[in-house]
């Protein structure tokens, strides 16, 4: 149990791990789960939106989730950090096991797991504040830091958002001077400066040129050595290019999960298969 | 090929269609080639053999008519899956026939220098072979063609049927040269004829095999007995 689950007060379960086969397949090996999803299934009202879904996210991998508009992957990307608990009448049900813990379960601390769980949205979404606040202001969250510290963790934040180097003569200018690329990368920098475990991306290029979107990608398999992240992304390509494993959603089921290569040559299912080469509806 | 689902940008549809037919017609050039030269050989025709040489440049310009189709789909379409696969074996499959092209060349070279012609015998035995490597590459082609992975089965076996007819004709040619020493240089030359009709068969059973990868995804096996 680590010092974050302590302070959750939560109890320390033995975490539940799944046979993965890594590499190409021909070496089995037990990949530890950062998030174990069991049996999820998940309401708008009463319209469900995700049927019994099992999935595991493997630590310090990159999981992509693909898969057609309304097919909900962006809805399981906020069930992991909560964030559905924003509105009302949404409901999730089953279990979602983060380093022991069900994250599903009533008594969770919701900042204390967004912390650890870290999320970048579509848009990119500074805040109307300096660089430098932009990155101190979620940190201040969380933790008094002396500011000699506090300006180093600002910069490593944005030196690991790869962003560094272009503004750190301008810290102190409104971030939404950035370009979108940018401020993405600004966005990213805010989510690690807090320390997360996990970060989740939901569709984070899909505004950006292709240059930005490289960037980010870069950053993406930089990244992937300090954290598990998962993406959702409309890009299949991008999946391809980032992703060491690929899920594949369509009407609120969980049709296949692989490792990406797989997924992408020798998909199991032809939902799958037809999805990925265009050949859908 | 067999059927599945159109794409939903029906030029794909089209150019994967127009790649497949690429190789259809490529196969179709390098049975020819070999037909015509079974042809010269049952003829003794040493004229036909220097066509069969010149004709070899247009089975070269159709694999690279090939590769250049699909480096341009692999950029364009960015193809994943079984349609990477379609694109992957159809790059394999034309370099096996251009090999094959080069073989019926080869054999074409060594033909047209021989004294023609040839011992009734040993034109029956060519003939006999070559019939063989024309039926497994004629019915290579057509289960690449229509995506039938069932027919690399029938390719190993008709290929071993294949050895066992080649490994009879090297043994008749190394007696009849044991015989007389004044026939060994027409005999070593009809050993590599006999070879490169025996290594027709290995590249046509690769593009049988071909065909199972893309149906299966499984890749082409390195060896395999039968």
């Amino acid at each position: 149990m680590n010092e974050r689950t302590a302070a959750l007060g939560g109890v320390a379960l033995k975490k539940p791990t799944i046979e993965a086969q890594e590499s190409h397949g021909t070496e089995a090996a037990a990949l530890p789960e950062k998030i174990s999803v069991r049996n999820l299934h998940f309401y708008y009202g009463e319209s469900l939106a995700l049927k019994n879904i099992a999935l595991p996210v493997y630590e310090k991998k990159v999981t992509a989730l693909i898969g057609p508009s309304g097919c909900g992957k962006s809805t399981l990307l906020r069930v992991f950090n909560r964030m559905y608990d924003l509105y009302p009448k949404q409901r999730a049900e089953g279990e979602v096991w983060f380093d022991g813990e069900n994250i599903l379960a009533q008594r969770q601390d919701l900042n204390l797991l967004r912390a650890r769980i870290g999320m970048v949205f579509q848009k990119p979404t500074p805040f109307p504040m300096s660089i430098y606040d932009n990155i101190a202001f979620g940190i201040r969250l969380y933790e008094r830091l002396p500011k000699s510290e506090m300006d180093d963790r600002v910069e490593s934040s944005l030196k690991r958002a790869a962003l560094w180097d272009e503004v750190k003569d301008k810290l102190h200018s409104s971030g939404l001077g950035l370009s979108g690329g940018q401020q993405q990368r600004l966005c990213i920098a805010r989510t690690i400066a807090v320390r997360p475990e996990v970060v989740l991306l939901d569709e984070p290029t899909s505004a950006l040129d292709p240059i930005a979107t490289a960037k980010i990608e870069e950053l993406i398999y930089q990244l992937k050595s300090d954290y598990t992240i998962v993406i959702v992304t409309h890009n299949m390509q991008q999946a391809a290019r980032v992703a060491d494993y690929t899920a594949f959603m369509y009407l609120g089921e969980l049709v296949e999960f692989g490792q990406t290569q797989q997924v992408f040559t020798r998909p199991k299912e032809t939902r799958t298969e037809d999805y990925i080469t265009g050949r859908f509806g | 090929m067999v059927e599945t689902a159109p794409h939903t940008l029906s030029v794909y549809d089209a150019h994967l269609r127009e790649l497949i037919r690429r190789v259809e017609d490529m196969g179709a050039s390098a049975r020819a080639q070999l037909a015509r030269l079974l042809a010269a050989v049952r003829h003794g025709d040493g004229e036909e053999f220097a066509a069969v040489i010149a004709a070899d440049d247009r089975i070269d310009a159709q694999r690279g008519d090939i590769d250049r189709e699909a480096l341009e789909l692999i950029a364009r379409l960015q193809p994943v899956a079984r349609d990477l696969r379609v694109i992957v074996a159809a790059q394999r499959v034309s370099r096996e026939l251009e090999r094959i092209g080069d073989h019926v060349k080869r054999m074409a070279k060594r033909l047209r220098e021989q004294h023609l012609p040839l011992p009734a015998e040993i034109v029956g035995r060519l003939l006999w072979i070559g019939g063989q490597a024309q039926t497994l590459l004629a019915q290579a082609v057509e289960a690449f063609v229509g995506a039938d992975a069932s027919a690399s089965e029938r390719a190993w076996l008709d290929d071993a049927e294949l050895d066992r007819m080649y490994h009879g004709l090297i043994g008749e040619l190394l007696a009849r040269m044991r015989e007389a020493p004044e026939w060994i240089e027409t005999g070593v030359s009809l050993v590599t004829v006999a070879k490169s009709l025996e290594r027709i068969g290995d590249h046509a059973t690769n593009i049988a095999e071909e065909a199972r990868f893309v149906v299966s995804g499984e890749l082409p096996p390195l060896h395999r007995s039968v």
